[in-house]
C-alpha cells in the first residue's frame, strides 16, 4: 500500500515539471508525450492499483473461468468413469450415477474442482514457480510432453525413480531445485498401484493437482479433479488447459520477484 | 438430438399459424431467433389466402416482408456460425439425458460405427466414442482397407473389460472395450483400378 502512494506521488510530481516549462522543442514534445501518459495513469483508481498490488485478493485474476464450458467437458468425455466394481470408496461423493453398471462423474463437482485447480496454477506460473507434469500412461507420454514445452514447463511422463524427489541430492550429485507443483494427469501407474510422486510429493510438502478416475484414492492430492483420465481426448484437454492456465499465469508480468 | 415442438398461435380468429422451433435455444434464446422462426411461419402448407399473409405482417412487426432467396438463405446460416460462448451453458444433466450414451443402453449386441485410430500388426485399435477403444483382428477380406482412418462397423460386447478374479475385493480393469468388427463403412484406402 505505501509503495503504490509513493508511485502516486512519483507521477504527480513528473506532471507538475512537465506541466511548467512548455518550450516548443523535440525534447518538449517527447515531455508532453510522456505527461499525457502519466495523465492517463493518474487517473487510475485507487481500486484498480489494487488490483495491480495483490493478485491473491481476486478470486479469478488470471480468468481461468472463460477456457472451458461443461460442454467442453462433455465432449472430451470427462464425465466416463470405470465400472462398480473398481470403485474406490473415496470417490463416492464426486460420481453422478450408474449407467447399467458404468459409472458417471458429475461434471457440475469436476467443473468447480477444475476451475479451482486451473486457479492454483496460474497463480504459481505467474510467481515463476517451477511446473512439472507427471504421467506414466505410455499412451500420452507425447501429449504430456508436448503440453509441457509448449507450457514452457517440465513433463516426466516415463518410468518414475524412487528417489527423484526424496533423495535428489544423490540422485542429482548436487543440491536441486524441486517442483513447486506437481500435476498428474494420472494418478496410476500402468500396474493400476498409486504414483509414487502423490506420495513423495507429500513428503516433500509440494502441492499437487491430479486428474482422479473412479479407481483412484484423491486423499493424497492437494487439488483433485475427479474425471476421466483414460481417454486421449480427455487427457489432451486437460493437458490444453493447464497449458493455457500456465501462459495466462505466466502473461501477467508481476510487480516484484518473489 | 433434436427437439421439434409446435406452438400455435391464433391471430384475431383466424386459423392458427405454426411456428417450428429448431431446438431448445431457440424457445430459451435471443431476439435474432425468434425473428428467423417468424420468417417459417405455416409450416402447415395450407393454401395462405390473402388476409392470412397480411395478418402474418402485422403479426411480425419487426419484418414487412417474408424473406425468401439469398435473405432467408443467409439469416439460416447466420445461426450456424453463432460463436458458443453466445449460446447458453447447457447444464450437464441435459447433455448426460440426451447423450449417445443414455441411448444406447445396454451395449451388448449393439452396432456402433467407429474409426481406426492405429493399426499394430495385424491388431486395429477402433474408436467408437466410449471411454475405451477396442481392439479387433484386420479380417482377410479386403485387408487393404483397413487402414488409419478407415470407419468401420462394430457390434459391441462390453465397454470396458473389467472382472473380479477368485478371492479378490475389487475388480482388474484392462481398459479396452470388447467388439466384433461387422465390416466397413468408408476407407481411406485409394483403390488403384
Amino acid at each position: 500500500m505505501i509503495r503504490t502512494i509513493a508511485n502516486r506521488f512519483k507521477w504527480n510530481a513528473a506532471r507538475y515539471f512537465t506541466q511548467t516549462c512548455s518550450i516548443n522543442s523535440d525534447a518538449s514534445l517527447c515531455q508532453n508525450a510522456a505527461s499525457l501518459k502519466v495523465d492517463q495513469l493518474a487517473d487510475i483508481k485507487e481500486s484498480e492499483l489494487k488490483e495491480i498490488s495483490d493478485p491473491l485478493k481476486f478470486p479469478d485474476y488470471f480468468g481461468v473461468r472463460k477456457l472451458f464450458r461443461i460442454k467442453d467437458l462433455f465432449d472430451a468425455r470427462i464425465h466416463y468413469g470405470h465400472k462398480d466394481g473398481t470403485l474406490d470408496p473415496n470417490m463416492k461423493p464426486y460420481i453422478f450415477g450408474s449407467r447399467l453398471g458404468h459409472l458417471i462423474f458429475d461434471l457440475d463437482k469436476t467443473a468447480e474442482m477444475l476451475q479451482d485447480a486451473l486457479n492454483f496454477t496460474a497463480h504459481i506460473a505467474y510467481r515463476g514457480g517451477i511446473i512439472l507434469f507427471v504421467s506414466h500412461c505410455p499412451q500420452h507420454t507425447l501429449t504430456v510432453e508436448n503440453a509441457a514445452k509448449q507450457a514452457g514447463e517440465y513433463a516426466h511422463a516415463r518410468e518414475w525413480d524412487f528417489h527423484i524427489f526424496t533423495n535428489s541430492e544423490k540422485v542429482y550429485n548436487g543440491v536441486t531445485r524441486l517442483p513447486d507443483l506437481v500435476i498428474l494427469l494420472s494418478t496410476l501407474n500402468p500396474q493400476m498401484q498409486e504414483h509414487t510422486a502423490v506420495k513423495d510429493a507429500a513428503k516433500m510438502c509440494i502441492p499437487t493437482i491430479g486428474i482422479v478416475d473412479s479407481n483412484s484414492n484423491p486423499n493424497l492430492i492437494t487439488y483433485p479433479i475427479p474425471g476421466n483420465d483414460d481417454s486421449p481426448a480427455a487427457v489432451q484437454l486437460y493437458c490444453n488447459l493447464f497449458r493455457d492456465a500456465i501462459l495466462l499465469g505466466k502473461s501477467k508480468k508481476p510487480m516484484e520477484v518473489y | 438430438m433434436e427437439i421439434i415442438l409446435r406452438q400455435t398461435t391464433f391471430s384475431a380468429g383466424r386459423s392458427p399459424i405454426f411456428r417450428c422451433f429448431r431446438n431448445i435455444s431457440d424457445i430459451v434464446g435471443s431476439q435474432t431467433n425468434k425473428q428467423i422462426s417468424r420468417s417459417y411461419s405455416d409450416v402447415s402448407g395450407q393454401p395462405k389466402s390473402k388476409s392470412e399473409i397480411d395478418n402474418n405482417k402485422s403479426v411480425s412487426g419487426v419484418e414487412n416482408k417474408t424473406m425468401s432467396g439469398f435473405g432467408k438463405a443467409f439469416e439460416k446460416f447466420s445461426l450456424l456460425t453463432r460463436k458458443p460462448l453466445d449460446e447458453p451453458d447447457i447444464k450437464f444433466a441435459t447433455l448426460l439425458r440426451h447423450s449417445k450414451f443414455m441411448q444406447l443402453g445396454d451395449p451388448q449386441g449393439k452396432v456402433v460405427e467407429g474409426k481406426i485410430i492405429r493399426v499394430v500388426g495385424n491388431d486395429l485399435y477402433i474408436d467408437f466414442g466410449g471411454k475405451f477403444e477396442c481392439v479387433c483382428q484386420k479380417p482377410l477380406k479386403n485387408e487393404r482397407d483397413y487402414v488409419r482412418g478407415s470407419r468401420v462397423r462394430l457390434r459391441l460386447q462390453r465397454l470396458e473389460l473389467s472382472t473380479k478374479f477368485l478371492g479378490a475385493t475389487k475388480e482388474i480393469t484392462l481398459r479396452e472395450a470388447d467388439a466384433l468388427l461387422v465390416g466397413i463403412v468408408r476407407t481411406l484406402f485409394e483403390h488403384k483400378f
